[in-house]
């Protein structure tokens, strides 16, 4: 429903079905202008008021119309209201979508396409003579011949055997297609009536190699011929092409949609006199605004707003494809509508992913579900803007364009004990490069577990997107990556437990080369804190002893040791859980877990705030250096005790705010002389001044 | 495990017949760790996509190690969490949508006999009473856009036994395993 219905005239049924036209109301709303049953997906069925519909190619559909006069509805009624709700009914909604549009062409009647179900449909009213005198035919198959590759796609050259192929050598006349038109793989022609026949039987007929599947899509009508007013109906798509340019404001962007229901040039060519055309036009208007912005970029940078105020939706359903031509819209009006619950935004909930600003005002949903704006700022999580009230910061809307985070990227978090973590990394991956023996043996022992996993689908960082990246071969035979390998002996044979199993593992992975960490700190990333539960090696008790996890993150190059060259550079997470036990330092490795994946260097954790940003300094933690007049705030010929003592509290106030020892001195005469009041009022006055500032 | 294979070899050599029910239960022991692991991994990781009420649901209880220092440790990106309340607020209020794809996890068992203070365990036979590190690999996607960049991240666990699925008779869902301990990085 797009446009303001017109004032009522009298009792719905009399005044409106007397002048065939339909109440306006939404687009998919249920007609009542007979019984109707509802089946059980809630369509109308409409076949027991068959009589004045001359034909429904399924048991359900055809919307009733007062008179014959009404045009064309019926099926290509129904798929244009099924366009707006999930279809269960397993018909391709894009190919509705093409029906729609195709039903919305001037030259074009209901969109009865190449299916079975919605052939041979006769005998409907028609809105353009010329066209419907003649029979219209579905040409498929020629996509895959030779001649589809010619220029043209071999369309004039179908053409041309069509029409000789199907002219008797004998016939006084010859068969002469009038239109054609193509759509998708379809070529649709348009015939004499009396030629049809002669197409058909060129069914399965060989054209440059492929065989043709000919099916008459629509006959020509029997009706009488529509009014006078219908046969000078404009060209639809021009006329919407016209009102697209006429409503676009190019300087803002701006795509005005509003009362569409009294623009002049859509009245004027009756697009809302059925609800069929009515359903059918805003999906068009999409179409014809996707033909002219072809990528979405294109239609980013157009179209910024788009105002659909003053249309008298009941619901976004007859406007939904609005989200799908234009996506990243930024600013949506959809004020004064008749919107009056969430269910009637539902289907753009999740949609408009940029939206900025949403205007809801005028719309009964306001009194009705008074809680709403909550949901509505929960589904646009980039808004900001919502009945031009602010709802949200730009920096959050942002964030939540981005992904970004709430809380920053830290440095490592490293919380040792005694060095422990820190001196078995500085060891640990040197002897690993250099002698993984002597390290098995110093810090290993028979419970030491140690397993490496594979990740062979990690991401990895932009430089190496175009190089071959080094193959896993070496690596792959002992990955434990659980998501791949499946087969339980597979995972128990590849976990290695105690020094011998450990030291075979280790002696048979590529000889490695880390940076060294105290020169290319970046390239690590070191974290630890201590957990308890380790096992006890003294077995005294069972809920354990304490010991550190450590994780470490970095990159290693492989070196070919017949010449010393690095062959690959990966990035590796490993994990350590070290506890007490008998090896180097008292501590051993209970677990030992190697990930290793494609290089995806450090950027990941370089800190988004430097450590001195990231903790809120106090006051009390920042002395701010005053300028101190000579012999202030101590004691002096003619000071009297109290002056000193005041000087004094103006020092450690000018010294925790940054403040002149005169500003201090006023606050302090305000506050009676109470350093912790004067601060204090300092802070509120500070907290009034930064806002101003911002 | 390697405790698991050392005892059931010293059983095996001072027992003798006993050997087959052991090593089966050595089997069986290892087999329970990597399903443990794989319920873990398939089930958080989701929750934190969709179900983030659940999320503090993962975590022992908030308590303190014998020194003092808060558990469960939770550390993200180098942020130290508070406790499993905070962390489900975290996602709940804060954290943008995220879509996780795991495409790596690796588990060990860290202790094979724990049985957590103050409480009596599972049986021994049930293969429970023991703490688990799990390692993860894959990468995740902040944000509503579809073309969020995908993140590369590395995150481990280490998994205590719920002392309350070892007394839970009723056969009531509780989860067998929590965290008592997790880091995550973003690292590409």
């Amino acid at each position: 429903m797009l446009h303001q219905p017109p004032p009522p005239t009298g009792p719905r049924a009399s005044g409106r079905l007397a002048s065939s036209r339909l109440p306006s109301r939404g687009g998919i709303q249920k007609r009542n202008t007979t019984p109707a049953r509802v089946d059980k997906d809630g369509d109308l069925v409409m076949d027991q008021a068959g009589a004045n519909v001359r034909a429904s190619g399924r048991g359900r559909g055809a919307a009733i119309r007062g008179s014959a006069r009404v045009r064309r509805t019926g099926i290509s009624e129904s798929l244009g209201a099924r366009t707006s709700r999930p279809t269960r009914t397993g018909i391709d909604p894009s190919a509705i979508q093409k029906a729609v549009l195709r039903g919305m062409g001037s030259s074009e009647t209901a969109p009865r396409g190449p299916r079975s179900s919605l052939r041979n449909i006769r005998g409907r009213g028609i809105i353009r003579p010329t066209d419907e005198a003649w029979d219209q035919i579905t040409v498929k198959g020629f996509k895959q011949s030779k001649a589809a590759t010619n220029p043209g796609g071999g369309i004039s050259e179908l053409i041309a055997f069509l029409e000789r192929k199907a002219t008797h050598p004998d016939a006084p006349e010859t068969v002469k297609i009038k239109k054609s038109r193509l759509q998708g793989d379809a070529l649709i022609i348009s015939v004499r009536p009396e030629d049809t026949s002669k197409i058909e039987r060129l069914n399965n007929f060989q054209f440059a190699g492929a065989a043709l599947g000919i099916e008459v899509s629509r006959r020509k009508t029997s009706e009488p011929l529509a009014s006078n007013a219908d046969s000078e109906t404009p060209n639809t798509i021009d006329v919407l092409k016209s009102v697209l340019s006429r409503r676009y404001n190019t300087d803002e962007k701006l795509l005005d949609l509003s009362q569409l229901g009294t623009d002049p040039e859509l009245v004027n060519i009756g697009m809302f006199s059925t609800t069929s055309r009515e359903s059918k036009f805003f999906p068009a208007l999409m179409k014809i605004c996707d033909s002219i912005f072809t990528t979405a970029h294109a239609k980013e940078e157009a179209v910024v707003s788009v105002s659909l105020a003053n249309n008298a939706l009941i619901t976004i359903a007859s406007v939904t494809t609005l989200s799908q031509t234009f996506p990243a819209l930024k600013n949506l009006d959809l004020s004064n509508n008749k919107l009056k619950n969430l269910t009637a935004l539902e289907g753009w909930r999740w949609k408009f992913r940029k939206l900025d600003q949403l205007i809801l005002t005028g719309n009964p949903i306001e009194a009705e579900v008074p809680k709403y704006k909550d949901d509505v700022i929960k589904w646009y999580p980039t808004l900001t803007l919502l009945n031009s009230i602010q709802i949200r910061s730009l920096e959050d809307a942002r964030a939540a364009v981005n992904g970004k985070l709430p809380i920053p990227i830290l440095g490592p978090s490293f919380r040792d004990e005694a060095a422990i973590s820190e001196n078995f990394v500085k060891q640990f991956f040197p002897a690993y490069d250099g002698d993984r023996t002597a390290l098995v043996n110093g810090y290993y022992d028979a419970q030491s577990t140690f397993s490496i996993s594979i990740n062979l689908s990690a991401p990895h960082t932009a430089e190496t997107t175009n190089q071959k990246l080094p193959g896993w071969e070496a690596y792959l035979r002992k990955s434990r990556n659980l998501t791949k390998i499946t087969h339980p002996p597979s995972r128990m044979s590849r976990l290695h437990t105690g020094t011998e199993s450990i030291r075979d593992g280790f002696t048979t992975l590529p000889v490695t080369r880390h940076p060294d960490i105290m020169a290319e700190p970046q390239k690590w990333c070191v974290e630890c804190h201590t957990i308890p539960g380790l096992p006890d090696p003294t077995g005294q008790s069972s809920s354990g002893v304490g010991g550190l996890m450590v994780m470490v993150h970095g990159e290693f190059t492989e070196v070919d040791v017949s010449t010393g060259h690095s062959t690959a550079t990966r990035s590796f997470d490993r994990t350590f859980v070290l506890g007490p036990g008998g090896g180097v330092g008292g501590i051993r490795v209970a677990c030992d877990t190697l990930v290793l994946r494609a290089y995806g260097g450090h950027d990941a954790w370089r800190p988004e705030v430097e450590d001195g940003a990231a903790i809120p300094r106090t006051q009390a933690q920042v002395q701010h250096q005053i300028d101190m007049p000579a012999g202030f705030a101590l004691s002096g010929p003619g000071k009297t005790e109290e002056q000193v003592q005041k000087e004094v509290l103006a020092v450690e106030l000018s010294k925790g705010t940054g403040m002149t020892l005169e500003f201090s001195g006023l606050c302090l005469e305000q506050s009676g002389w109470n350093l912790e009041g004067a601060a204090a009022s300092f802070e509120q006055a500070k907290v009034c001044l930064h806002a101003l500032d911002t | 495990m390697a405790t698991l294979t050392a005892d059931t070899a010293s059983k095996i050599s001072t027992e003798g017949l006993s050997e087959f029910s052991d090593l089966r239960d050595a089997l069986f022991h290892r087999l329970n760790v990597i399903s443990a692991a794989g319920l873990f991994v398939d089930t958080y990781y989701p929750a934190l996509s969709s179900s983030r009420a659940d999320i503090a649901s993962f975590y022992m209880p908030a308590s303190a190690m014998p020194d003092g220092k808060p558990l469960p440790v939770i550390v993200y990106n180098g942020n130290v969490i508070r406790d499993p309340t905070a962390m489900q607020t975290l996602f709940q209020d804060q954290m943008p949508e995220a879509r996780y794809e795991i495409q790596d996890y690796d588990c060990q068992v860290l202790n094979p006999h724990y049985v957590a203070e103050g409480t009596q365990g599972s049986s021994p036979a049930s293969g429970k009473n023991m703490t688990i590190l799990v390692t993860v690999s894959g990468h995740v996607r902040f944000g509503e856009l579809r073309a969020a960049t995908m993140r590369g991240f590395s995150e481990n666990f280490v998994l205590i036994p719920n002392p309350a699925a070892a007394t839970n008779t009723r056969g009531k869902h509780i989860k067998g395993w929590l965290i008592q301990s997790q880091n995550f990085r973003l690292v590409v």
